[in-house]
């Protein structure tokens, strides 16, 4: 692969600019087109990074063994870039053939990057600025995690949810759509995925604002919608009848991140978010499908099978991580399986052709809102006195409404048959106290907790074998690792950045640390690793997240050294010594 | 910043609320919020209405980033202590200062409503 300035043409200042502040620069660039064989085969495309989870079963594994458990010690920064941001970063940069792109986004407005990936000279920048009456939740979470290429368009989604579609050569707009009305609460955070010629996104928002949650499927060259299915049924269709009354109308069920696909079966699985309110009391019934897995036809948005992994949800605790597609040997036979760590401290493996579960089993140790599940029914074993009560005392759960694992991404590595998951030991003190008004783009949540933290460690990364369930190895760190996530390369190695500021490299086989570097800022976004000209390299951004630090700012043992660590904005990219 | 509400000590918004309580029904006494701003005289009754409303209210839009106790955490404020008058807490309150993660409630609340959240934050222990 040769590097990018072999082939650019610089071309006149011209930045692409909707209803934003025109600056920055433009070049021309020799765009390799994404085409859906490149992104169905991508993970035979060891140097690129084409998608959010690099390859459609969300593995976040790269074959790339340049960078190694052998020489991994000795990896440096080569280049950074200020992402002009202070906190709230949990981007993922793509690469195409020696270009890099992301998002960077703050409450006031986007930008996204077109950079050389070999040395992070800029090749455009696409700015947007957001309205000044966002509602409180795209205010509260004003990340972007993420942009989706096709062919040779770049698209993402805005506060003011948007669907933008841009020239990748330029960072000129191409088209731009309003998938839904921003006053009323909803905005997008996740990144899309693009699947057959269509942009598809879930909407972040719902679980808190009292919106109904949507997952939608645009067409990739014009913005139009091809399909859009609710994660809360209406009156009268299926599954409704898990909704007293007219509550569906408010029933949340955010989609906070990219779903995964399977091709053999055409099937796109997405998590679902948290119902709302949080208090249950006034969304009787299993509120389906809200906290649960969700398998859509990609062609037409038709729900081919679901599964509810919190019927009734009390605690906040969303699917909200991808559904890993790894074939899993069970009873001697291979099982084409999906596997999710749900916030609510169990491991799922289900089916991923029926939906059919295979098995729940704890991944964290404080876990105690449920005893387990039912293995004929699967539904929770629920400890009594572990759902608060309308205007009742707190009671103390475990996990935290942070979840088990927060947002942040797992990763299977191949290599080595583990599951690399981003765990957290966290509890609380939970509470329903608010007398709700459904209001308009308002929150509707009631609920409030405090964070407890049963032992000296938050975070711990656990490897578990996923023939076996069991844990091989654990690497515990003093801050939760609730945001970001991990990356697994065929060099033997997981990366996994911390609140504290680093990026850290672990044995695959051990979880043994090999090499730390302090990034400075909190590592809030997951690594990704790419080639350019024959040379690996490991890029994370990095800068906090805002929202984090109230609640913690909270817990005596971690307070001081989460608020310690400045908010920022930076990508970062390590390489070997030339 | 934020939190004196004028005319009306954080004191005497909290009197007034015990006082209403123990004399439930009594509706034509009124405390001395009114001034210049337009703000009406309220009653006892209305005052403890006010800081029902109020209470229901801070913790359904503002517990999710100032906390259920008011006292904020990290960059965000601590509500019951910051200094300020009520002009200032409803010009923040309804324009936010989005760059700082406030959002603008202009549109989505009332007046009325961004008061009764006001008191119900004085009426809170410092």
């Amino acid at each position: 692969m040769r590097g990018i300035w072999g082939r650019l043409t610089m071309a006149l200042c011209a930045v692409a600019v909707v209803g934003g502040v025109c600056g920055g620069s433009a070049a021309t660039i020799d765009w390799q087109e994404v085409t859906d064989a490149r992104l169905r085969q991508a993970n035979q495309d060891g140097g690129n990074w084409l998608m959010h989870y690099r390859t459609d079963d969300g593995w976040r594994y790269s074959p790339l063994n340049q960078i190694s458990a052998q020489n991994v010690a000795k990896l440096v920064p080569k280049w950074h870039f200020s992402l002009g941001e202070v906190g709230d970063q949990e981007a993922v940069p793509l690469v195409n053939n020696g270009v890099m792109i992301f998002p960077a986004g703050s409450t006031t407005r986007i930008r996204i990057f077109a950079l050389d990936a070999a040395n992070g000279g800029v090749l455009w920048v696409h700015e947007r600025r957001y309205p000044a009456d966002l509602t409180a939740y795209a205010v509260f979470h004003p990340n972007n995690r993420g942009v989706a290429l096709y062919q040779d368009k770049v698209y993402f989604g805005t506060l003011d949810a948007k669907v933008v579609a841009l020239d990748a050569k330029t960072g000129k707009v191409i088209w731009e759509k309003s998938a839904a009305d921003y006053t009323a609460g909803y905005y997008f955070n996740a990144a899309p995925m693009i699947v057959k010629g269509k942009v598809v996104m879930g909407t972040s928002g719902p679980g808190e604002v009292g919106i109904r949650g949507f997952i939608q499927a645009l067409n990739a060259d014009t913005g139009a919608e091809v399909w859009k299915t609710w994660v809360a049924p209406a009156a009268g269709e299926p599954g409704s009848e898990t909704w007293a009354g007219e509550s569906w109308k408010y029933g949340g069920g955010a989609v906070w991140i990219a779903g995964t696909y399977d091709p053999e079966t055409n099937l796109i699985l997405f998590g679902t978010g948290n119902p709302s309110p949080f208090i249950w009391e006034v969304r009787r019934g299993d509120n389906l499908y809200t906290s649960s897995v969700i398998a859509l036809d990609a062609d037409t948005g038709q729900m081919k099978w679901y599964h509810q992994y919190v019927p009734n949800d009390a605690w906040d605790y969303d699917a909200q991580d991808a559904h890993l597609l790894i074939n899993v040997k069970r009873d001697g036979q291979e099982v084409k399986a999906a596997m999710e760590p749900n916030k609510s401290g169990f491991l799922w493996t289900l089916d991923r052709t029926t939906g059919k579960p295979l098995a729940a089993v704890p991944y964290v140790k404080h876990l105690d809102w449920a005893k387990g599940y039912d293995l004929q029914t699967w539904k929770p074993m629920e400890v009594p006195g572990k759902r608060p009560a309308m205007g009742g005392p707190a009671v103390e759960v475990c996990p935290s409404g942070e979840g088990g694992r927060g947002w942040a991404y797992t990763t299977y590595s191949p290599q080595t048959n583990l599951l690399y998951i981003p765990a957290s030991e966290l509890c609380m003190s939970y509470i329903y106290g608010a007398q709700l008004v459904h209001l308009r783009g308002v929150p509707y949540v009631g609920a409030a907790s405090t964070l407890r933290m049963p032992l000296d460690n938050a975070g711990v990364v656990r490897a578990i074998d996923v023939n076996t369930g069991t844990i091989t190895w654990e690497w515990w760190n003093k801050a939760p690792l609730l945001w970001g996530g991990l990356l697994s390369t065929g060099g033997g190695l997981v990366f996994v950045g911390t609140w504290e500021g680093r990026l850290v490299a672990l044995e695959s086989t051990t979880g043994r640390p090999l090499w730390n570097f302090r990034i400075g800022t909190p590592v809030t976004a997951a690594p990704m690793t790419y080639a350019v000209g024959g040379t690996q390299y490991v890029a994370v951004i990095a800068g906090g997240k805002n929202r984090v630090l109230t609640p913690f700012s909270k817990v005596p043992k971690l307070a001081e050294d989460m608020l310690k660590v400045p908010l920022g904005g930076v990508l970062t990219v390590f390489g070997l010594p030339d | 910043m934020l939190c004196r509400v004028r005319g009306l000590t954080p004191l005497s918004v909290l009197s007034v609320a015990i006082l209403s309580l123990g004399v439930a029904g009594v509706s034509n006494l009124s405390s001395s919020r009114a001034d210049n701003t337009g703000v009406s005289t309220v009653t006892l009754a209305q005052a403890a209405a006010d800081l029902t409303q109020g209470h229901w209210l801070y913790f359904q839009i503002c517990a999710p980033c100032h906390g259920a106790d008011a006292s904020g955490g990290g960059p965000v404020p601590d509500l019951k202590t910051c200094p300020g008058t009520d002009e200032q807490f409803l010009q923040i309150a309804l324009n936010g200062v989005v760059a700082l993660g406030m959002p603008a409630w202009k549109g989505k609340l009332s007046v009325d409503q961004l008061q009764s959240i006001h008191a119900y934050i004085h009426s809170l222990p410092k």
